[in-house]
């Protein structure tokens, strides 16, 4: 008996930011169960005093994967099990279709990771997706679906893909999305937005995500208009115009050294140009409609904001740490939750652990850190594929690529390197506690680091995840409790267990299927066993006779 | 496993999406002056495999996943558990 390999011992975190004394979080990062236990119990699992421990609770940790008979060939065995039921079912199952109208853009922002495509000059950049590119492109991607793929969103990337002169071009592309059935999102810069205003009712373009690094003079800074244009006052003029036709916006701060203490007149700009108040109005009068209707959206669409720390590794004394964002916001006087909620590397965890508390699902067992690593396809102008926006334009990087004519992709190798860049194949991860965490970092963040893609990248996630993690089960234990004293519920074990563990269904698959997974490349093969042992979401079939 | 785009042309990319088996495309890379690892040319050929699962099985499995998101761009896929 030994303590899993894959075990974080974290502290609880109160609501009112202090330690909760007396108990401490277990979290097993193969399985993902987190558990509560009393502190004195997680010394003694420190110390391997497992005869310490009640029979019960050694007995609950033992089903729930944080005490194991398994040794670390055992263990790994179960993540590389776990990592290839991922990739083959969940990672095969779809397209994320990104597509790039033009390289070109009107902004220079010093940060911007596309400058490489800079030097190609103006000529190059000028260059826009014919239409008979777009025609096999869409062939391609009617071919995906003939062949059962999910298919469902396209969303449009640059350079900047609003330019107002390429109207007519987005238009086109957009048509042929309209045919397909898919929704439609943006990264646009903002600048030219007005321009497309009709495009966006018409075409019901759901979501943008538009960028402002702190008020006037200090977002022209970093947000540079190529002609050296002020650009703030328009970006916001034109959110505001682009959420009163219904499209939702997600406005993005890049924060550095230079506007980290800018992110308050931010904030306090947003409030007086009154996209606070009017987005709460907006969420009551939603919340009101929805009480009859589900779905019911308000005429104007939603308005959000969050900060990101820059990555600019050209420069990177420049940069600041994604925590430097949370405690300056903290410093602004929002809550933690508050904070996290508004840093992009911050509120997917914590979102997705609220979900996972109320136990209706499984830890995701993703090896993959982002769409690079799965379904994602980025469409350049000239009908080069790309695995990872962040390499668009990088001759090096190109996985496949379509032509005039063509009726589906052509791969090279490339693809197939940035699908198997997955924590059970990369060796530095394939022991870490953080594997399904982390799930080796972004690529990109990678070959800035180390010159290498295909290596891992672990950036600040373990203290991303203490910090997050602390909390939210600080303040999920808060109101078990509360609940229990209210006489609401109790406290057995169960409430002590806040997530389900993967350490279940795991056992439940046998020698000769779990040998059975992993040399088959059949999906539905691989599907057939691992419903049977309860992995995916209860649904009729999956009930039914297992 | 080195790759250089520049010396794969059109007409060898096509025939190693021929081929049918992993052993088959390591043995044409190999011959391509490239290694492929048996997980590599496993992801390969499953970029040209048909979806194997019907609608009912696909709305188990795709509830709630995004194939395209990227944390670092916006919301959606990045760290987690």
């Amino acid at each position: 008996m030994k303590l899993s390999a894959y075990e974080i011992f974290l502290p609880l975190v109160g609501t009112d930011e202090k330690q909760i004394e007396g108990y401490a979080l277990l979290v097993n990062g193969l399985y993902g169960a987190v558990d509560v236990v009393k502190k004195e119990d997680a010394d003694k699992l420190q110390a391997g005093d497992f005869a310490g421990l009640s029979a019960a609770l050694r007995e609950r940790l033992m089903l729930r994967g944080h005490i194991t008979r398994k040794d670390e060939a055992g263990e790994l065995a179960d993540l590389k099990l776990l990592s290839r039921v991922y990739k083959t079912v969940y990672g095969r199952s779809g397209v994320g279709l990104v597509i790039m109208p033009t390289y070109d853009c009107n902004f220079r922002c010093p940060y911007c990771f596309e400058q490489h495509r800079l030097k190609k000059g103006q000529g190059w950049l000028d260059n826009t997706m014919s239409d008979e590119v777009m025609e096999a492109i869409f062939n391609a991607l009617k071919d995906y679906k003939a062949r059962g793929y999910g298919l469902g969103h396209c969303t449009f990337y640059g350079g900047e893909p609003f330019l107002a002169k390429n109207i007519a071009v987005v238009k086109k592309i957009a048509d042929k999305c309209r045919e397909l059935g898919l929704s439609m999102g943006a990264i646009t810069n903002g600048y030219d937005l007005e321009a497309y205003l009709d495009f966006l009712e018409e075409y019901k373009v759901g979501n943008l995500q538009v960028t402002v690094d702190g008020t006037a003079e200090l977002n022209d800074r970093r947000r540079l208009h190529k002609d050296g244009l002020p650009t703030y006052d328009r970006i916001l003029k034109n959110v505001e115009l682009a959420l009163q036709r219904g499209t939702a916006i997600n406005l993005r701060v890049n924060v550095g050294k230079e506007n980290l203490h800018g992110m308050q007149d931010l904030v306090d700009d947003l409030k007086a140009r009154g996209f606070i108040a009017k987005e709460e109005e907006r969420a009551k009068e939603e919340a009101e409609l929805r009480k009859t209707d589900p779905k019911a959206k308000t005429q104007r669409g939603e308005f959000s904001y969050y900060f990101k720390a820059t990555n600019d590794d050209a420069h990177p004394e420049k940069n600041i740490s994604e925590q430097d964002t949370i405690d300056e916001m903290m410093k602004m006087g929002f809550t933690a939750e508050e904070a996290v909620a508004r840093q992009s590397q911050y509120n997917v965890i914590w979102d997705r652990l609220q979900m996972l508390f109320k136990k209706e699902g499984y830890p995701d067992f993703s090896p993959a850190y982002c769409g690079a690593e799965q379904g994602m396809l980025v469409v350049d102008p000239f009908g080069k594929v790309y695995s990872c926006w962040d390499v668009v334009g990088k001759d090096d990087q190109v996985a496949g690529y379509i032509e005039p004519g063509m009726h589906r992709f052509l791969w090279n190798f490339s693809k197939a390197k940035w699908r198997t860049r997955t924590v059970d194949l990369m060796k530095a991860c394939q022991t870490c506690p953080y594997a399904f965490i982390c799930r080796g970092g972004c690529a990109s963040r990678s070959h800035n680091a180390y010159g290498d893609y295909f290596r891992e990248f672990c950036g600040e996630v373990k203290e991303i995840f203490a910090f997050i993690v602390s909390r939210v089960a600080g303040k999920e234990w808060e109101k078990r409790c509360a609940a229990a004293a209210a006489g609401e519920t109790g406290m057995d074990g169960c409430a002590e267990e806040l997530t389900l563990s993967l350490a279940g269904p795991v056992s439940r698959i046998t020698e000769a299927e779990r040998a059975a997974i992993m040399a088959t490349t059949s999906q539905k093969e691989i599907f057939d066993i691992v419903k049977a042992s309860g992995i995916f979401p209860a649904g009729e079939e999956a009930v039914k006779g297992n | 496993m080195p790759i250089n785009k520049n010396e794969l042309t059109k007409e060898m990319l096509t025939k190693a999406m021929q081929c049918e088996t992993v052993d088959e495309l390591i043995a044409l890379a190999k011959t391509y002056g490239m290694e492929l690892s048996k997980e590599e040319a496993e992801a390969y050929l499953a970029e040209l495999d048909d979806m194997e699962l019907d609608g009912e099985a696909l709305k188990q499995v795709a509830g709630g996943e995004c194939y395209g998101d990227c944390a670092c761009h916006g919301r959606g896929h990045g760290p987690g558990l």
